[in-house]
């Protein structure tokens, strides 16, 4: 719907949209109904297939658009004329007062039909679908009002930043001023949303690079990469953000976009499922990516995976691959169920996860509330229901639940940053071996495929949980060459599902 | 992939030099220097994709990035190439020339996790 601006009068917009409802099974129209009729009845506003069917071939056939046909309504567009022409009723356009995005207080333009008194209600009964159609509804304009701030609920969860800095002790770093100033992370993902969240809070992200055969650049469709992004500046508040949009047809040309901006780290939270192998010629194309971008000097985190199995690129040998731990309310922490971990079977002596972010649990690891575009995909999905099913927020509020080792990466991401900040020589094995040397170990519960965690090194949790400030002490103190990576002893591991290390004390 | 895309875009991996290449090979940043192919063969997938009209990224790793619309790619790889979900396209119809030094032209898988799956 278009808005006035001025003080002229209003006009109708050049293409209305509008939810027809052809005939209600039950025999009462929808817009007859009161809204707890519907709501507990709402089988009987639902229409037959073949009504439905033909009340959407005859809205074609006079032109209108059919965007969607849905067990209730049709989704239909068209020019003003067309509605008033074959509904036979006038249209009048109302300028009203509306608050829109951030609280921006305007006015946008209201479609009214005056033939009936429910506001917005074209009545069909002039019409050449009177015998199918029980009325047609103008769609108002409706604007989101995300809030800069989470919504509270009542079950344990954790919220940006101050829950997840203060989880993986990256406070202290902060307090220190190691914030991942003047280091610049790129993430590849879903795309990235300006939220207010992100405003009121000052964080840098450069304009969103679109990768290979993806459009709108401003929007986050899925919420996922604007989501994980807060992860990351939860960590390292100063760091310098650029999203690449991905199209999970072409992941690998997303990544080499992401290697071509020359950034310090990419994170990347997806992957597939590849307990055994071989890789496939995609795969194969992805790690030479990976490889050639670490050779350079990047540091590459990937999630490890969720559920049971384990994940590909999270197993390449020269990622850093981030599992899943669960913090809960009393501070203690356990394995968390939703991540994956275990024994390549591709790449020998390979284990993952290499160390572990904050990762919620089983069902749906609803763990951490983070800002998504509102209405997104995230947004709708995880909307209602009681938690654990349900984040217990609204399909449009621009909040979501979520974590998984989505989460784990861009949070092990921004301690990445901590430490290039502080040390920017690290070589990306030296990053990966303070983070595994410094990680808090992780003791209790099992992974997704059910492997327990126990002392020094496990597939349920890596080394552990992350630890910012010990890991940037020990940049800080470490000499200057290279930082050998904490070994595993796979024979150890294999006899006891745990391994201590090769040695080397925290 | 979706019949409504404006262009498609595929990933050319290209084999190491002479030899094809096996699911089990290893190719981290150690040894992806070795893996790469020949300038040659470079040289002749990106000028025969070129010629036929698609746009060519230059080679990362051991791939490269061929985009063009939708009739060309059925042009060049067949016209029931694209149905259904394919991960490879097939190299029968591209010259030997081409064929020999290309390991797969694929699209990627997608994902288990991650964007649509938190």
């Amino acid at each position: 719907m278009s808005t006035n601006a001025n003080d002229a009068a209003p006009v109708l917009p050049e293409v209305m949209y509008a939810q027809a409802s052809p005939k209600s099974v039950g025999g009462v129209s929808l817009f007859a109904a009161t809204p707890q009729d519907v709501t507990e009845n709402v089988a009987n506003f639902h229409s037959d297939q073949e009504v439905t069917r033909s009340a959407a071939a005859l809205l074609r056939e006079a032109g209108f658009q059919v965007i969607h046909e849905s067990p209730t309504t049709i989704n239909l567009a068209g020019p003003p004329q067309l509605y008033e022409d074959y509904f036979q009723v006038p249209l009048r356009a109302d300028e009203r007062s509306v608050v829109k995005a951030g609280g921006v207080a305007d006015t946008a333009t209201y479609v009214d039909c005056p033939l009936t008194d429910m506001y917005g209600l074209i009545p069909t009964d002039r019409s050449p679908a009177a015998d199918v159609l029980e009325g047609v509804a103008i769609e108002s304009p409706i604007y989101f009002h995300e809030s800069a701030f989470a919504p509270t609920r009542q079950y344990w969860h954790l919220t940006v930043p101050g829950d997840i800095s203060a989880g993986v002790n990256a406070d202290r770093a902060h307090r220190a001023e190691v914030t991942g100033r003047g280091v610049r992370a790129v993430m590849v993902d879903s795309g990235w949303y300006r939220h207010p969240y992100f405003e009121r809070r000052g964080y840098r992200s450069g304009p969103v690079v679109l990768g290979p055969a993806t459009t709108s650049p401003a929007d986050d469709e899925v919420g996922h990469g604007t989501g994980e992004s807060a992860n990351l500046f939860a960590v390292a508040p100063d760091v310098e953000l650029t999203m690449v949009k991905v199209n999970f047809v072409n992941s690998i040309g997303a990544f080499n976009v992401a290697v071509a901006l020359r950034p310090h780290i990419i994170s990347c939270s997806w992957g597939r499922n590849l307990p055994v192998g071989p890789l496939t010629a995609a795969d194969q194309a992805l790690a030479a990516a990976i490889a050639t971008a670490v050779a350079a000097g990047i540091v590459v985190v990937f999630s490890a995976g969720n559920g049971s199995g384990l994940g590909f690129p999270g197993q390449h040998p020269d990622v850093v691959s981030a599992g899943g731990v669960m913090l809960e309310q009393d501070g203690t922490l356990h394995a968390s169920n939703y991540a994956m971990g275990g024994v390549s079977a591709v790449y020998p002596n390979r284990k993952v996860p290499d160390v572990s972010g904050l990762v919620g649990m089983r069902p749906k690891a609803i763990s951490i509330m983070l800002p998504v575009q509102p209405g997104d995909e995230i947004d709708r999905d995880r909307a209602g229901g009681a938690f654990p099913d349900g984040d217990e927020t609204t399909t449009n509020d621009g909040w979501g639940g979520f974590s998984g080792t989505s989460a784990a990466a861009p949070q092990v991401a921004g301690v990445c940053a901590l430490l290039k900040q502080v040390r920017a020589d690290l070589t990306p094995q030296a990053v990966k071996g303070i983070l595994t040397r410094t990680a808090v170990d992780v003791t209790t519960g099992v992974n997704g495929n059910g492997d327990p965690a126990g002392p020094g090194y496990d597939v349920a949790t890596g080394w552990g949980l992350v630890d910012a400030h010990a890991a940037v002490r020990e940049a800080q103190t470490a000499g200057s060459g290279p930082a050998a990576e904490r070994g595993v002893d796979a024979d150890e591991l294999a006899a006891t599902g745990t391994a201590s290390g090769q040695g080397l004390e925290r | 992939m979706r019949d409504d895309d404006p262009e498609l875009t595929a990933e050319v991996v290209l084999r190491p030099a002479g030899r094809p290449m096996s699911g089990w090979e290893q190719i981290t940043a150690e040894t992806v220097a070795a893996m790469r192919p020949d300038e040659a063969a470079v040289s002749a997938v990106r000028d025969y994709f070129q010629a036929e009209g698609f746009t060519v990224s230059p080679l990362r790793g051991i791939s490269s990035t061929i985009t063009g619309p939708r009739a060309a790619f059925e042009r060049q790889f067949g016209a029931t190439a694209l149905t259904g979900e394919p991960l490879e396209l097939p190299l029968d119809q591209l010259p030997r020339q081409v064929s020999e030094v290309v390991q797969a032209i694929t699209f990627s898988a997608r994902p288990d996790y991650g964007p649509g799956h938190p």
